[in-house]
């Protein structure tokens, strides 16, 4: 048995085309054509990372795209990012910059009127507790270990107790229960510590 | 069950070894649980690690629409359609060809590596860049446990793989397969869409499938192209695998395409891949 690529019959004809060719007379258009509606794509990704990924940006819904056929660009729809569809491997970076861009202006209280009304319909689609809390700086603070097995406890300089989950606590594993210690913790949603860095050892009351 | 259609003499048979095989594209992929906060905080990092040897990033973008088809009648899905990008590295020849990819989708790790007729690659170079990289990536994304292995090889038979076998702009076929060509009723040629597809399950234990498809490529039209291919898909148990369960799974996986292979292509085509 052959099998032959030369004399197979032509299997993809556009049809479109033969007709247009066939039909010779003119064609009047009785009314205005509708508007042929700009497709609509998701980009499924709920994070944008921001600093190479050590932070993200939360979306509270999935990014619509809209796709314009004439100059085949599409437009982030609300974020006001525009690019062409060659270059959609650049979208995550181009929300990022946008974001940034108009988070920095918002901050320094130099937004447009225009970008001020983008801002608003960008805060509606991300997560922003999380982002300030995500890239607040660690505070000083200081305390006292309370114990360290088989849970580890501290209590902070205004007294709060708190219970410390195993990574953070690994930090605190030179001291003893009793220490006075001082330390630059990044805090979470509900103050939760996340992590305890640059530590120091106080003396005792 | 375990392996089923073999012919128990062909498997008695020393093993070939093939000089110049039509292979075209070997593929070997991984799975894992990745979530995306994770893959996506990890990414850039991991980017850095793959570019020292993969320096090519070439994202693969797709604009996808889902239609599907109800008494014959194509229907728009109602899902919306999605953009999706896929990261992917390549390392290319002198000449820009690209030799080796590396995809690196959220929940998996790919490896493609491309063969031509000049460049003689093997399954044992590919093997060797899954084992460098498997254990970097579980450890990087902390990928516990592999899900699923899939091994991929896409034979391509056309005037340059298969020259003593084109006759007249035609390609012999009945000369190369022993599989997939006898068709009921008189006919003068095979000519496109030809397209078969075949899966049997190989083992239940890990749950094995291997994948066979002999297709036309519609995408060439100066020459007659004929692809085979052969893919083995193999699920772990429930617990999953460690790095080196999935490569052993690996070489299971090729030694099962490496039977298939003996027996689909023809005594006369293995004479003329294993020739000089």
């Amino acid at each position: 048995m052959t099998y032959s690529a030369a004399d197979r019959p032509d299997t993809q004809i556009d049809f479109r085309q033969e007709v247009a060719r066939g039909l010779r007379s003119q064609l009047v258009a009785r009314q205005e054509p509708a508007k042929v509606e700009r497709p609509r794509y998701m980009f499924r990704q709920r994070y944008v990372p921001i600093e190479g990924g050590r932070l993200l940006l939360r979306l509270t819904a999935f990014p619509q795209l809209e796709v314009d056929p004439a100059t085949m660009e599409f437009e982030a729809v609300n974020w006001g990012v525009r690019l062409p569809c060659s270059k959609a491997e650049e979208l995550p970076k181009m929300l990022a910059r946008r974001f940034l861009d108009l988070f920095s202006k918002a901050d320094a209280e130099m937004l447009s009127t225009e970008e001020e009304a983008c801002w608003l319909k960008v805060l509606d689609q991300v997560d922003f507790t999380a982002f300030c809390i995500d890239r607040a700086a660690p505070h000083y603070l200081e305390g006292t270990l309370l114990q360290l097995e088989p849970i580890c406890r501290v209590e902070w300089h205004d007294g709060v107790r708190q219970k410390l989950d195993g990574s953070v606590a690994c930090t605190l594993q030179s001291l003893y229960p009793g220490d006075r210690f001082g330390a630059y913790v990044k805090l979470g949603r509900d103050n939760v510590v996340r992590f305890i860095e640059r530590l120091v050892l106080l003396p005792s009351v | 069950m375990n392996l089923v259609w073999m012919d128990a003499e062909t498997l008695k048979q020393p093993r070939r070894h093939y000089i110049r095989p039509p292979i075209a594209e070997r593929v070997a992929t991984v799975w894992g649980n990745i979530d995306e906060e994770h893959f996506l905080t990890n990414f850039e990092s991991w980017r850095e690690q793959v570019q020292r040897a993969y320096p090519h990033y070439e994202p693969h973008k797709e604009w996808l629409i889902m239609v599907k088809e109800r008494d014959g009648v194509p229907l728009y899905d109602t899902l919306q359609p999605e953009l999706r990008i896929t990261h992917r590295f390549a390392r290319k020849s002198d000449d820009g060809r690209r030799e080796f990819g590396m995809r690196c989708p959220q929940d998996s790790l790919a490896f493609h590596l491309f063969t031509r007729p000049d460049v003689r690659h093997g399954y044992a170079t590919l093997f060797g860049e899954i084992q460098a990289w498997l254990p970097q990536w579980m450890r990087h994304f902390s990928v516990q446990q592999v899900t699923k292995v899939n091994l991929y090889y896409a034979n391509l038979i056309d005037p340059e793989t298969a020259k003593p076998f084109v006759d007249n702009g035609q390609l012999e076929l009945q000369k190369v397969l022993r599989s997939f060509l006898a068709l009921p009723g008189a006919h003068e040629a095979l000519i496109p869409p030809y397209d078969c597809t075949a899966t049997v399950l190989l083992s239940e234990n890990p749950k094995s499938v291997l994948t066979f498809r002999i297709h036309g490529d519609t995408e060439t039209r100066l020459q007659p192209t004929v692809r085979v291919d052969f893919g083995v898909e193999i699920f772990p148990e429930k617990a999953g695998l460690d790095a080196d369960g999935a490569l052993r799974l690996f070489d299971y996986a090729h030694e099962r395409i490496l039977e298939r292979f003996e027996l689909v292509f023809t005594e006369e085509a293995k004479q003329f891949f294993s020739s000089e």
